[in-house]
């Protein structure tokens, strides 16, 4: 992960390890081509797909904002019409298996859309509707019994409901991180802390890009610089678009609430209706979301007004629940362009038709194994050789679970290695042992280990795991305790040692 | 050496903290003769051993002492009593049969004790709890895991520090904070008194000069990487922001001090009743839980102010298994329940049924002038020039005073009436 860029020219240089940069990166790989990942942070999944709630658009969801626009159906824009659509459908197709291909736990939950009053019983009705006209399978009409057999904890206001046992749920930075792991063991080089500052076509008709790093050169870049795409974009020259964002807030529940949602919830769709209740990949609920514009790409600060809304929303749908319930609040970014609101932009750079700008906004998780095919064909159309390596390995072991196995598989894996008899977070129950392998394969902050192992996820928040964390990653990677970062460089956990600030120092 | 496993254990304690030692200790002075003691950390003594300041055993032993000070006077005697432990180990299965997996680095022991000690003590609140908004930005600690960093690790929080809540931890580690050379802006309170005991809001505030700001609250965290800075605001009667009164204090550190719970997760799992006003185990007075032959003693029962009386619940939670594996079960005849009345937060125990002298541990709910606590009907009443919520009440019940009771037991706090003067 630290390997110093090479002099030697790479044939595709990717901006961005988000999730569509991963899966760029991990597509490419499949060709006999000298990839290089780029990422500003020190970690994969440091910005937009961090902040993402990890729904898998593969039902109603993913029609839902065509449907609002056209209160019946057949007026208004349908569904499929648009880039964003195609490649969510493109994706879907292959998205569990995918999953399976890189032990990546993929939840297929399903969503219950549910009515209070007769006109958003016939909202359900064209729902329905829509979204079979989509193509979307196995939705069932369910009166206020079915809800309640479904869904025993919703409110009673619920009188009937739209199942759809499409919906899924991942955690992103998982997929991102097993993503990142297929495509370095297929070669690609990644490389963190590398901030790209500046990008111009070179005397020989490579691409040279200045770095945080020092120089580099490409044949071919793609930018999927997510938050950052427009200002890495206008590196290159001018581009007729700038990002806008929308910030959501999002709670996490306590596992001991777990029991009392077993799908998505929601109320039927209508205008600036965002919430929704889930359950997550790891089992918690969680609670979304808001939808507020913001300007500034870094604005991911949760507010009074945000969370009570959140929760109160929540208590909308499962009405036993409550702030008490509540373990960690944060907010995430949904970016959209202002050259195209609904859809993505995915095109050469006017200016540098070598480098492909990816510009995408929501759903874009739901779309992340469709984008690098279409990215890949424009690529191709530059002039770029797609050659398949023939010792292409797709498959990639997730680091194992203590907490996820049998007490007799757990007692083998202690035999084999006594730090996973070592519980450093309680609440998770994360052993040693995974601590060290997450080390091993990247994770150099105590963020990158917890977004890998569940570490302080649950709810005491850390207040145990913390000092255990940062010996276990000084050990590991050979520096003080003071230099561990909770994420980017400047986020030290303890600055400073003990007595470091008294006088008398000797 | 005989294995783990095959040791057929009178008792198993979960915890080796304060309460855990003495029921370890007590159990083996009643005569229990395979007492283990089942610990997470690598030494035991518990939250005690982060506890550097004094303070400790003033009750007990009439002598001041720090937290490893206190520890290693009954981790010794332990030992001396041939008290088994199980270090570095965590127990991740109790069942109802009383059936222990612990997890360590020599394997998966599973252990089926006759009896049980619930010593698991407690956790800290989080900034969930507190629903601070914000960023979230490296520099955010609770007290607790900030004393754990400086006293046993040996590492800073960071150079300028505020302080959200005034829990005992929280005025302690500003002081401990202050005497490492760094900057203590400021401790916020959202409720209009102290929560720690007014001691500590003399000897770690007042002689430092730290100010101590009643009726405060954190509505915002600022910074990207490290805490750059806390928003606080004077909150109303329902501990609401006043808007308006909003003030951003510049600081790299935020610490939580905002309360304590019990730690039960190993309680559930086993189907053990709770005290929803305690989050603690249901006991009665010789600390068993609603499951025969488990106890249980300390801040997993009830979070206590002084560590002298988790000692003493420890020793009653020992002494109550030892005579559960000695007699077998007892008979549950002529319980009494004991109920949380006017301005009482609860009480503990919740039932009584040993026929023995009685102490009774209560907090009010809130904080009041000139009251009476009254316990049942004409047992006691005393009057009160002042009770606090941070103050754990405990009064004695001797056995000849309950004996003719029947049904319940209220504790009360009531106004005194001002007629008579």
């Amino acid at each position: 992960m630290t390997a110093q860029a090479t002099g030697k020219t790479a044939d595709v240089l990717i901006i961005g390890g988000g999730i569509i940069g991963t899966a760029m990166a991990r597509h490419l790989s499949r060709y006999d081509l000298k990839v290089v990942l780029v990422e500003k942070e020190p970690d994969v999944a440091c910005g937009v797909t961090k902040g993402n709630n990890g729904m898998v658009h593969a039902g109603i969801s993913g029609v839902v904002s065509n449907v609002i626009k056209s209160k019946t159906p057949g007026s208004g824009p349908q569904y499929g019409r648009l880039l964003r659509d195609r490649l969510c459908n493109d994706s879907l197709a292959v998205y569990e298996e995918m999953c399976r291909e890189l032990d990546v736990r993929y939840r297929r939950i399903g969503r219950l859309v549910m009515a209070r009053n007769e006109e958003e019983v016939e909202m359900l009705g064209i729902l329905k509707e829509v979204c079979e006209e989509a193509g979307i399978r196995g939705l069932v009409r369910v009166d206020q019994d079915g809800v309640r057999r479904l869904e025993p904890n919703v409110t009673q206001e619920a009188i009937a409901g739209l199942y759809d046992e499409n919906e899924a749920v991942i955690f992103p930075p998982e997929l991102t991180v097993a993503l990142a792991e297929n495509a370095q063991a297929n070669g690609v080089t990644l490389l963190t802390n590398t901030e790209v500052t500046g990008i111009a076509r070179g005397p020989d008709g490579t691409v040279n890009l200045s770095t945080s790093r020092g120089p580099m050169s490409s044949r071919f870049v793609v930018n999927v610089a997510g938050l950052s795409v427009d200002k890495v974009a206008s590196l290159a020259g001018e581009v007729d678009f700038h990002l806008t964002f929308a910030k959501g807030q999002i709670l996490i529940l306590d596992k001991k609430v777990s029991n009392l949602v077993n799908h998505t919830l929601c109320f039927v769709p209508a205008p600036g209706r965002v919430q929704f209740l889930s359950p997550t990949a790891d089992g918690n609920l969680m609670a979304a979301g808001t939808y507020e514009k913001t300007y500034d790409a870094s604005d991911l600060a949760t507010t009074a007004e945000g969370l009570a809304l959140v929760i109160g929303k929540a208590r909308e749908l499962v009405p036993a629940l409550g702030p008490q319930d509540v373990i960690a609040g944060f907010a995430g970014l949904r970016a959209s362009n202002t050259r195209n609101l609904e859809d993505y932009i995915i095109e050469p750079h006017p200016a540098l038709p070598e480098m492909i700008n990816v510009v995408i906004c929501p759903p874009g998780l739901t779309a992340c194994f469709g984008i690098p095919h279409m990215v890949a064909g424009l690529l191709k159309d530059q002039g770029l050789r797609l050659e398949e390596r023939p010792d292409f390995d797709p498959k990639r072991q997730a680091i194992l679970r203590f907490s996820e196995v049998s007490m007799d598989e757990r007692a083998a894996m202690i035999t084999r290695d006594p730090a996973y008899g070592r519980i450093v977070c309680r609440c998770e129950m994360v052993t040693e042992a995974e601590v060290v392998e997450a080390i091993r394969r990247g994770a150099t902050t105590v963020d990158g280990v917890k977004r890998r192992t569940r570490l302080g996820m649950g709810r005491c928040q850390g207040g145990f795991d913390t000092p255990r964390v940062l010996s276990i990653l000084a050990r590991e990677l050979g520096v003080s305790e003071k230099e561990i970062c909770k994420s980017g460089p400047g986020s030290p956990v303890v600055p400073l040692r003990a007595k470091e600030l008294l006088p008398c120092q000797g | 050496m005989p294995r783990l496993a095959d040791i057929k254990l009178d008792l198993a304690v979960i915890g080796a903290g304060p309460a855990g030692l003495a029921a370890a200790i007590r159990a083996r002075e009643a005569g229990l003769d395979r007492v283990a003691v089942l610990e997470r950390a690598e030494r035991p003594g518990g939250i005690l051993l982060q506890c550097i300041h004094t303070g400790f055993g003033l009750q007990y032993f009439g002598e001041d002492l720090t937290g490893p000070q206190y520890s290693h006077r009954f981790v010794e005697k332990a030992r001396d009593l041939g008290v088994h432990f199980i270090l570095d180990s965590m127990i991740l299965e109790l069942s109802s049969e009383k059936r222990l997996v612990a997890a360590g680095r020599e394997g998966l022991v599973t252990l089926t004790p006759k009896s049980v000690v619930l010593a698991m003590g407690c956790r800290e609140r989080t900034r969930a709890w507190a629903s601070i908004p914000g960023s979230r930005p490296a520099g955010i600690f609770t007290a607790g895991t900030a004393q754990r960093l400086m006293n046993v690790e040996g590492y800073l929080p960071g150079r300028r520090a505020v302080i959200l809540g005034s829990g005992d931890i929280g005025m302690i580690m500003a002081r401990r904070l202050t005497l490492e050379g760094c900057q203590v802006e400021v401790v916020a309170e959202v409720l209009p008194y102290p929560s720690g005991s007014p001691r500590n809001e003399v000897q770690c505030l007042q002689d430092f000069g730290i100010p101590l700001l009643l009726g405060h609250t954190a509505v915002e965290v600022h910074g990207q990487e490290r805490v750059e800075g806390v928003t606080i605001a004077q909150v109303d009667g329902a501990r609401r922001p006043i808007p308006g009164t909003e003030r951003r204090i510049d600081c790299d550190t935020l610490l939580l001090s905002v309360g304590l719970v019990p730690e039960n997760e190993l309680s559930t799992m086993a189907g053990i009743e709770l005290d929803p006003l305690t989050s603690g185990p249901v006991v009665d007075d010789r600390m068993q839980t609603s499951l025969p032959g488990v106890f249980a003693c300390g801040n997993v029962v009830h979070v206590h102010d002084l560590v002298d009386y988790v000692t003493w619940a420890g020793e009653t939670a020992g002494a109550g298994a030892a005579s559960y594996v000695q007699g077998g079960e007892q008979e549950d005849a002529g319980r009494i329940r004991v109920k949380a009345g006017e301005n009482i937060r609860y009480v503990v125990p919740q039932s009584i049924i040993s026929g023995q002298d009685v102490s009774l541990q209560f907090r009010v709910a809130a904080p009041d002038d000139n009251v009476d606590i009254v316990i049942g009907d004409g047992l006691l009443r005393q009057r009160h020039k002042r009770v606090r919520h941070s103050e754990m009440l405990t009064y004695k019940l001797p056995a000849a005073s309950i004996q003719d009771v029947k049904g319940e037991i209220q504790v009360s706090c009531v106004k005194r009436r001002k007629a008579n003067g």
